[in-house]
């Protein structure tokens, strides 16, 4: 389990069961985004680079991003594929809910820089049509992953 | 494309399974001959791309190649970018498609090599120093990276095994030592070690080695 410190609030990913599940559908989901020149999740709003202070209220946007603009829009070709997506749903889920009993407003105080990273990748997204953007998205979860493997 | 080969109408069927074969970051790219053409008659032309921008790049080591891989670890050194890159094949005039590799993602696609360590021992204890694993260099003289850096969860699984006894430890380290205490005199132990990132990143078995414990000197046989 992969613990994310937010002031006194902890929050725990299970990392290897989104990396697995993921894992597992990656190839087939990148191989369908023909556009390689948009990339949402720059390095550039990347959360570990983010102002601690900060990372809290940019982590909560990402997850109620992928939870209202991505997962519920890749309607899979296959049982298969969609398994895997409601299972990574669940766990963003899951860790939503934690954040959230953490009483997000003092916990999370939304300072301009993670609103700024946050409303950079919406307007990457919003530019693209929608389905293509949400599975551009999907096939960026590793990215994600990685921002918050490194996140201390 | 070569002479008679217009842009436009390329015929030969396109290389298969292009795919990054990465080790510690050191990130080749192969792929196989078209099918049903004579392998030794096939050059080929290899482009990358860093994912989210628009210009495919050529590699001038890797144009006009014959063999079927192309070493494209300097182009894709940047482990916190993505990557894509593709291939051409000509022959007698005609060329294919461009084949591409799905999308290479150097932090989390690399594999990692076992590591080396280093035994010591006293009468009753051994130690062992592991090598830190380095990310591949792009100069000899360069400032190595080391893996733990880049990846800050990095552990070290080390196996010690009494085969006389028939008796395993397994210790999980953050740091690169470790010394085993209260062992028996005059023993042989053998040793192996593991990188451990995640459950989906972790290295092979190093090598085991061995070493003797020294014999305790106040004890006449």
């Amino acid at each position: 389990l992969k613990q994310l410190h937010f002031g006194h609030c902890v929050v725990s990913m299970d990392m290897y069961e989104i990396r697995k599940g993921f894992g597992e559908i990656k190839e087939m989901t990148q191989a369908q985004d023909q556009y390689t020149s948009i990339r949402l999740l720059h390095r550039s709003y990347s959360l570990q680079d983010t102002k601690t202070e900060d990372r809290c209220c940019f982590f909560h946007y990402l997850l109620k991003f992928y939870l209202a603009n991505v997962f519920n829009q890749c309607q899979a070709n296959s049982n298969f594929h969609q398994r895997r997506v409601s299972r990574i749903a669940n766990n963003f889920l899951s860790i939503k809910k934690e954040l959230t009993l953490c009483d997000t407003v003092t916990t999370c105080p939304c300072g301009k820089e993670a609103i700024h990273r946050y409303e950079q990748i919406l307007s990457r997204f919003e530019r693209m049509e929608s389905h293509s953007a949400a599975l551009k998205a999907l096939g960026e979860l590793d990215i994600l992953l990685d921002w918050i493997d490194k996140t201390e | 494309p070569p002479s008679g080969a217009s842009a436009t109408h390329c015929t030969l069927p396109s290389p298969m399974n292009v795919h990054f074969v990465s080790k510690n970051m050191k990130n080749v790219l192969h792929w196989l001959p078209p099918e049903g053409i004579a392998a030794e008659k096939v050059n080929y032309t290899v482009k990358y791309l860093i994912y989210g921008t628009k210009k495919w790049i050529k590699n001038s080591e890797c144009k006009d190649i014959s063999q079927t891989w192309c070493d494209l670890s300097h182009e894709t050194y940047d482990h916190k970018e993505l990557y894509h890159a593709r291939v051409k094949a000509f022959s007698n005039g005609n060329c294919s498609g461009w084949a591409e590799s799905v999308r290479f993602n150097p932090f989390t696609d690399t594999k990692i090599d076992p590591p080396a360590f280093f035994l010591s021992s006293t009468e009753n204890s051994i130690s062992v120093i592991v090598t830190p694993p380095e990310k591949w260099q792009r100069a000899p003289g360069e400032e190595p990276e080391y893996l733990h850096q880049i990846y800050p969860s990095l552990q070290y699984n080390v196996t010690v095994f009494n085969k006389k006894i028939k008796k395993r430890w397994t210790f999980c380290i953050k740091n690169n030592s470790l010394e085993v205490q209260q062992l028996e005199p005059n023993t042989r132990y053998c040793v192996t070690v593991q990188i451990y990132i995640t459950p989906l990143l972790l290295s092979g078995f190093s090598e085991e080695h061995c070493i003797d414990t020294l014999k305790d000197p106040t004890f006449k046989q």
